[in-house]
């Protein structure tokens, strides 16, 4: 396999994505006028809820701000740049994957260039920006350790997306239901993000095994608080690995069991 | 006279058929959208409560009670729900019109606002059948939620609820219509979305906005999806309020239509389509 060759043909792709769109100028602008919207919003909310109160269950504005945005930072990162994990239920529900199959790169590397989405990128820059300015505001650039633990917050999330989203689309292979309830976990997610702490006992239990609060309130609390905060925050690399490895073996599961008479309509 | 109506409306009811029945067999879709709503209307309730606990002017504005209620009443009629209605429906819609399939809706013997209409119409009553109604039925058994303020506020709340449908569908087909306008409508629905979930209440109650967002809101059709219904259901709009609110919402509703039917006026002439 020539990797610089696939990384090259990855990032022309992905290039090409990008430019297609933005030569409709008008188009462009009304794409990221609605992404400022549409995750200003969000933020927002949470500005408005703390125009309230001080703090949140002990959490200040800031704390909550930045375990939303790494949570989905991290989302929009993987979806922008490895499209396929929440895509695959297209190719192999749809019959797509004889048409991915044929291409001189891996599967998962064309169907992510195909499915790339530039307002995902947008999405994720955009939340990269807030959580770095929650960041400064919190003091965390101005520690060694904070650093590297807010690091590992994103790799956590980052991976853990993957995992949750490629395991998600993967059971496609087998069941079509699948894509319904992958809609269903993506509706659910953006609610997700709240300190843990106030939330009713069984819905901690269930949002530590699903596993989201393994993007946002564990890591991010670790890297806040690591004096008091150590369990399970420092598990999230480890419970970020498993998922994506688990996601991995049923992806090859999925691959191996995938039969097809034809492909449907590849546009 | 009879026959020439029945003929005329006959389409759009076998469309509402079909599209009901297609829900029907997508019930699973549904049958998500009831675990999502009710585990949001859970995370809803305790974020509020912990705001309510802590914020005097929230206490002021709400007793705890009430302010459960409405949070939980407001993700029953959520009509901003990612379910069913937002991806089949109008993305099915928008992707006809992107591809040129919306040919053979053109040729069909059907207004194509009215069969939108009536496609969305099947949507909404099996999202509140299917949805709604078993969210309120265990809402309302553990206590969260109370019966409507009093017979007539449930009978028009009832009333509001169906406007609050025509404002959303009004909305949902100037999206769509502009589709054949735009190339990427995505963001553009997905703004629709976040706007109506926090000018429309179902994220925050609209009384409770800061003083610039709530006058944007006052001026929006958003208020009408799902803060006026549930204001109405809580006895929190009486007398003249009640007549006014539910005027507004009727208003907007007339309004959407006539704006879609204008802007499809324009279009339609302009559409040329190469194939489907």
């Amino acid at each position: 396999m020539n990797i610089p060759a696939i990384v090259r043909l990855y990032l022309h792709g992905v290039l090409t994505q990008i430019k297609v769109p933005a030569q409709y100028r008008g188009d462009t602008w009304v794409a990221i006028v609605s992404i400022l919207i549409w995750r200003g919003l969000r933020v927002g909310f949470i500005g408005i809820a703390f125009s309230f109160i001080a703090d949140l269950g002990g959490w200040t504005v800031w704390e909550v701000v930045l375990m939303w945005a790494n949570s989905l930072f991290a989302e929009f990162l993987v979806n922008s740049v490895a499209a396929f994990v929440s895509q695959a239920d297209l190719y192999f529900y749809q019959g797509r994957m004889d048409y991915a199959r044929i291409r001189p790169v891996p599967v998962m590397v064309f169907a992510s260039v195909e499915q790339m989405r530039p307002e995902f990128l947008l999405s994720a820059i955009f939340f990269a920006i807030v959580g770095a300015v929650a960041s400064i505001n919190l003091g965390l650039f101005s520690s060694p350790l904070s650093i590297v633990l807010l690091g590992l917050a994103v790799a956590s999330a980052a991976l853990l997306w993957f995992g949750i989203m490629l395991f998600m689309s993967s059971g496609a292979a087998w069941l079509s239901r699948a894509r319904v309830l992958k809609f269903g976990v993506w509706s659910f997610d953006e609610h997700a993000k709240y300190p843990l702490d106030i939330l009713p006992f069984p819905l901690q239990v269930g949002l530590t095994v699903i596993p989201y609060a393994f993007t946002s309130y564990y890591p991010i609390s670790l890297a806040l608080r690591p004096e008091t905060h150590i369990w399970p925050g420092i598990l999230s690399l480890p419970v970020g690995l498993a998922v994506a490895a688990i996601s991995l073996f049923m992806y090859g599961k999925a691959s191996s069991h995938y039969d097809s008479l034809g492909s449907a309509d590849p546009t | 006279m009879v026959r020439a109506l029945r003929e005329s409306v006959l389409p759009y009811v076998g469309t509402w058929l079909a599209t009901f029945r297609s829900c029907w067999a997508l019930r699973m879709e549904f049958l998500i959208s009831i675990v999502v709503a009710f585990l949001i209307a859970v995370i809803m309730r305790s974020l509020w409560l912990a705001i309510h606990s802590a914020s005097e002017t929230v206490q002021t504005a709400f007793t705890d009670r009430e302010m459960v209620s409405y949070v939980v009443m407001s993700q029953i009629i959520n009509l901003a729900r990612i379910g069913h209605t937002n991806r089949r429906i109008v993305y099915g819609a928008m992707s006809r019109i992107a591809r040129g399939q919306v040919a053979m809706d053109l040729i069909r013997p059907q207004v194509f606002q009215l069969t939108r209409y009536a496609e969305w119409l099947a949507v909404f009553t099996f999202d509140a059948l299917v949805v709604g109604l078993p969210l309120w039925l265990v809402f309302r058994l553990v206590g969260w939620i109370p019966n409507p303020a009093s017979p007539v506020h449930g009978i028009l709340f009832i009333v509001s609820l169906a406007a609050a449908w025509l404002v959303m569908s009004g909305i949902h087909y100037l999206i769509v219509v502009i589709a054949f306008r735009s190339t990427n409508v995505f963001g553009i629905q997905m703004a629709r979305v976040a706007l109506q979930e926090v000018l429309g209440g179902s994220l925050i109650p609209i009384a409770l906005l800061p003083g610039a967002l709530l006058a944007i809101a006052s001026v929006l059709p958003f208020q009408a999806l799902v803060f006026t219904p549930v204001w109405i259901y809580l006895g929190r709009f009486s007398g003249a309020d009640l007549a006014r609110a539910l005027l507004v919402q009727w208003g907007w509703a007339a309004l959407l239509a006539v704006a879609g039917m204008l802007i499809w006026a324009y279009v339609r002439p302009r559409v040329v389509v190469f194939g489907g």
